[in-house]
């Protein structure tokens, strides 16, 4: 009797944790049912005329955003370490658009894109969510995004540093998301072994390859570098050489190039290689680039094994941590410099990759778009800018960090930038991986790399489009 | 009279069956209904991100075989990868499983746990651990060499293409080899404490115990970790994506790698379950085989 008791209830224990694992969640009533699925009707609702719940502006720009009565936000970012900008941030939103409720969630940035499957699978989408630049076309083939494009006024517009901030984040002629802050690949430099050495800040590509090999005989790493993964901060210098390559060769305006769709490059993507193989053999990047990761790539430097290091401009609060605690001198930074043939230092690989985005089947459309502009204000931006020492896409920012301040300077060219319209999935990836391969490789040629490089982007670009 | 014990027997089986269902409901639930869902899916185009979707048949599979060199060259590391760590896993895992077996009581139990240790590590914590280990500046296995005078030999141990894979396949073993040590553990016990005596008395030395005993009387524990081992690797993931991230380049890519990009990345989960059901084929395929070649040795 007591076995059949005891045996009773672990069954009620298996049936409770059955139903446990269930969602605990139930759409609200009034919600729209299937709310993730069938995104092209879902848009619908989100296009309804919104001009006409809005009255138009006498100079026929979009009127400014009117919050829906109401409305509740289910907002999702990747930010714990700028929980001080989110919070700020969202009390300007709601002080700027009063009576909206704003409900949080925070995931890992690794996390992101797969968050956003889940909970577009489980119709518990977000109102608004993180997003990087490339994943728009993508997300755009899906009807996932709302377009905001109807609700941009001219005076937001105005605020952006330049057109490309918002064209990164466009698709179909579309305004389909928000820029936040860029990410690019800067020259940190040790400024006290630098004056120490007498080592001045190379203003051509020339003198910094002549810097390098300076820096090599005393012993040290000239440019910690980190490789991993997919060729990481090594392939950006890459993309750097390549842009003052194709910049020379009159190519930098070309159409195919900036929706990253060309396939014939004619030895240019192999010069390229070559000449960063060149200086990897060399030693100008460490025997172990490939297999350093950013953290590990910081503490070479921070540590004086090397002399510089390329980071990220978003890496630079970490460094600067990382620096206080070991040798705590003084950080520098500069733009990769152009070679001296070249009448203009390009930067075109500068964007703002980490942004956000709407979708396209939310009940709040309008509240929506009032979120974005006032997160594009001038007193949110410079929070993030000046607090979290991000680079932001704003023209009404002043910087009070001079590193960040010479970061931000280099944006405000913006042209040129490669904007694929297609959803170019792991391409980055497949490229960054072959161009690897090339480099440790004592039998693969520049020219196979191009050619691999090519089919790579011919077979993404026909997936796109399947 | 005769109707009690039948009624009894009855009752044992509904009971039976109603003990059951619970976990009939949570594997049907969780683990057949995913499976079945997964090869349907498999046939469309689906972005896993909406339920707009179409029958797209064979093209995923075909692409596969026809269009995605990488996958290929992924599956090639996975094949050197299993045959490698298998063969030094279980030849570890039987040495270590003979050497603690006749160690004394006291000196199994510590050595049974510290070997079993690295399995219940999580493979974040291991990962971090070996990547500074590997480390070719101040790393252990480095900073080692140099202290005996064998410097020629540091490397970039998980930056160096020639390296990598032996990298990952030297952290699966020192993770492993305690599990698989356990398995040959167990089944030692088995083998009768007199037969072994009785050959050490009639002259057998430590290598004729092992070659004629222990290998002989362990080859079910044998299979098992061959499979469990194989097919292990083939599946390969959380090591080779937090020690290496598939690199340097493409030379630790694995398989299971490409699907999770496919699907995240690409938002291609229709070709990435395709991805996942040809992996799923050939691991089967190799168990299958391998059961063949052992099965008739046990028949004899």
């Amino acid at each position: 009797m007591t076995k059949k008791i005891v045996s009773l209830l672990m069954v009620f224990v298996l049936v409770l944790a059955l139903t446990a694992c269930t969602t605990s969640t139930e759409a609200p009533a009034d919600e729209p049912s299937a709310a993730a699925t069938a995104a092209p009707e879902a848009q619908e609702p989100a296009a309804e005329d919104p001009a006409a719940e809005t009255p138009a502006a006498e100079s026929g720009s979009p009127a400014k955003p009117v919050p829906e009565e109401g409305a509740v936000l289910h907002f999702m970012h990747i930010y714990p370490e700028h929980a001080n900008a989110i919070e700020k941030s969202l009390e300007i939103i709601q002080r700027d658009n009063p009576g909206m409720e704003i409900n949080v969630s925070v995931v890992p940035w690794n996390e992101a894109t797969k968050s956003i499957q889940t909970a577009a699978a489980t119709d518990e989408m977000y109102d608004i969510f993180f997003q990087w630049s490339t994943q728009v076309p993508g997300y755009n083939d899906i009807g996932l995004l709302l377009d905001l494009t109807p609700y941009i006024d001219d005076e937001w517009r105005s605020w952006y540093i330049n057109d490309a901030a918002l064209e990164e984040y466009s698709d179909d002629g579309k305004v389909l998301g928000m820029p936040l802050r860029g990410t690019a690949v800067f020259v940190i430099y040790n400024v006290d072994m630098f004056e120490e050495n007498g080592w001045e800040i190379p203003t051509t590509q020339e003198e910094l390859v002549a810097l390098c090999d300076t820096i090599l005989e005393t012993g040290l790493i000239p440019i910690s570098a980190p490789g991993t993964p997919n060729g990481f901060q090594v392939e950006s210098i890459r993309g750097r050489v390549f842009d003052n390559i194709v910049y020379m060769n009159g190519l930098i305006e070309d159409p195919e190039r900036l929706t990253d769709r060309k396939t014939e490059w004619n030895g240019l993507y192999a010069e390229s290689a070559e000449i960063v193989k060149g200086w990897y053999q060399k030693g100008y990047f460490g025997e172990n680039a490939f297999g350093l990761g950013r953290e590990e790539g910081q503490t070479i430097f921070v540590t004086e094994d090397s002399a510089m290091l390329l980071c990220n401009n978003n890496e630079l609060v970490a460094l600067r941590e990382l620096n206080e605690a070991a040798n705590n001198f003084e950080i520098g930074s500069f733009s990769w410099p152009a070679p001296a043939a070249s009448d203009r230092a390009m930067f075109t690989a500068a964007g703002f990759g980490d942004g956000w985005g709407a979708w396209s089947g939310t009940k709040y459309p309008q509240a929506c778009a009032a979120f974005f502009r006032s997160l594009a204000g001038q007193e949110a931006m410079t929070i993030w800018a000046n607090e979290e020492l991000c680079i932001v896409p704003s023209n009404q920012v002043e910087y009070a960090d001079p590193v960040q301040g010479a970061f931000a300077a280099q944006y405000e060219d913006g042209g040129y930038k490669v904007v694929a319209d297609y959803n170019t999935g792991n391409k980055g990836d497949l490229t960054g991986q072959a161009f690897v391969d090339y480099c440790l490789s004592d039998t693969m040629t520049a020219d196979e790399l191009e050619t691999q490089v090519e089919e790579i982007t011919a077979r993404t670009i026909a997936d796109a489009e399947e | 009279m005769q109707r009690k014990p039948l009624k009894l027997e009855t009752q044992r089986k509904i009971l039976g069956y109603f003990f059951l269902l619970p976990i009939v409901v949570m594997l049907t639930v969780f683990m057949f209904y995913p499976i079945v869902k997964s090869v349907v899916m498999s046939f469309t185009n689906w972005s896993g991100m909406t339920d707009d979707w179409e029958w797209v048949g064979l093209n995923n599979y075909i692409r596969i075989f026809t269009n995605m060199p990488e996958y290929w060259r992924a599956m090639k590391v996975n094949v050197i990868y299993a045959l490698i760590a298998t063969a030094v896993q279980l030849t570890l895992g039987f040495l270590l499983a003979v050497l603690v077996i006749n160690m004394r009581p006291r000196w199994q139990s510590f050595y049974k746990i510290a070997l079993y240790l690295p399995v219940i590590i999580p493979a974040a914590a291991i990962s971090v651990m070996w990547r500074y280990i590997y480390t070719p500046e101040y790393g252990l296995i480095n900073q080692f060499l140099r202290a005996i005078g064998l410097e020629e030999l540091c490397r970039a141990w998980t930056a160096d293409p020639d390296t990598a894979l032996g990298a990952v396949i030297v952290t699966n073993t020192w993770r492993y080899a305690g599990f698989t040590m356990v398995l040959y553990y167990v089944a030692m016990l088995d083998i009768p404490k007199d037969v072994l005596e009785s050959a050490q008395i009639d002259g057998a030395n430590r290598w004729h115990l092992i070659r004629y005993f222990y290998l002989p009387l362990t080859r079910g524990t044998t299979e098992i970790n061959l499979i469990l081992t194989i097919t292990g690797c083939l599946r390969a993931f959380d090591i080779f994506y937090l020690l290496t991230s598939g690199g340097p380049g493409t030379s630790t890519k694995v398989v299971s790698m490409w699907i999770m990009e496919t699907a995240f990345q690409s938002y291609k989960y229709g070709r990435a379950l395709a991805m996942s059901i040809v992996l799923f084929v050939i691991v089967v395929f190799t168990m299958v085989i391998f059961r063949l070649i052992l099965t008739p040795r046990e028949k004899e």
